[in-house]
């Protein structure tokens, strides 16, 4: 910085200043409680948090339960499961020629 | 070695047990009279950076839960007292940041006092030196108009007279940064100022 800078003037003057830093630095009453109140246990947050998510996870766990089992249920479906074709084609004709 | 130095010595080991003492269970007086001793440092820093409508003991509040936030990942190499001042310039920073920027500096935004201080500033005799308190407001509104981290650098060196070293260890920038910073800020100041001769 040059003399001619009005900047250095005005920082020079300045820096002759002791700013006032107001009232002692005594710390306020509670003010290590209120700091101490700020602060949780980390881990207990996680703990809380993982809870919460838990129970939150719940009810859309069971609505996603009853929703695959509505999808994939055999019943659903409509037709009976039957593994033997040749059973079924017997069962269909024993329908058909029964007499009422 | 004398009393002072014994004293130093015996405080700095105090800290590090109570750090020891929070890190290991969190033990709550070890809490207390860490934030009893660094009190006055925080305070301090709070007060000599931020305009006096900050609610001080709010950001005070903030560098401390930000300093046992992160008390896990301090490792002693460098001191404690030194750690806690960079946490309390970057929260300084933060809340400059979420101040609003002067754009320029106009006469009709400087008391009259300031005003004078000014003129005292432009007419550039010795014998006109501005007074020192009036000067000192003037270059505290003045700098409002620099980004923060700018505004931190030219306080520090040009307001409180520390040098690039003191202002490395108390922000953790380079040296290289500082300076720059600085050379920047004060461009900028100067310029500002030669516009207000302009519109005298």
């Amino acid at each position: 910085m040059n003399t001619n800078n009005p900047w250095k003037r005005l920082a020079d003057a300045a820096r002759r200043h002791q700013p006032d830093t107001g009232a002692p630095a005594e710390m306020p009453l509670g003010f290590d409680t209120r700091v101490l109140a700020r602060l949780r246990p980390p881990r207990r947050v996680a703990a809380e948090l993982l809870g919460r998510l838990a129970l939150d996870a719940v009810p859309v766990a069971a609505a996603v339960l009853v929703a695959c089992w509505f999808t994939v249920r055999p019943d659903s479906l409509g037709t009976p499961a039957i593994a033997d074709p040749v059973a079924l084609a017997d069962a269909v004709f024993a329908e058909e020629t029964e007499e009422p | 070695m004398n009393d002072d130095d014994r004293g130093t010595v015996d405080a700095t080991a105090a800290l590090a047990d109570d750090i020891a003492a929070w890190k290991r269970a969190r033990d709550q007086a070890a809490a207390r009279r860490l934030i009893a001793a660094l009190y006055p440092q925080v305070i301090a820093i709070i007060r000599r950076r931020l305009p006096q409508r900050v609610a001080e003991e709010d950001l005070a509040q903030e560098v401390f839960a930000r300093f046992f936030e992160r008390l896990g990942e301090y490792d002693g190499r460098a001191p404690v007292t030194h750690w806690i001042a960079r946490i309390a310039v970057n929260c300084c920073i933060d809340q400059l940041r979420a101040e609003k920027r002067r754009p320029e500096l106009r006469w009709a935004d400087l008391s009259e006092t300031e005003a004078e201080a000014l003129t005292a500033t432009l007419a550039g005799s010795e014998k006109t030196a501005p007074e020192a308190s009036s000067a000192h407001e003037l270059a505290v509104k003045l700098l409002e108009i620099l980004d923060p981290k700018d505004r931190l650098v030219v306080t520090m060196l040009d307001l409180e007279g520390r040098s690039v070293a003191e202002v490395q260890e108390m922000t953790g920038w380079s040296a290289g940064a500082i300076r720059v910073r600085a050379f920047r800020a004060r461009r900028r100041l100067r310029k500002e100022l030669l516009k207000l001769e302009k519109r005298r």
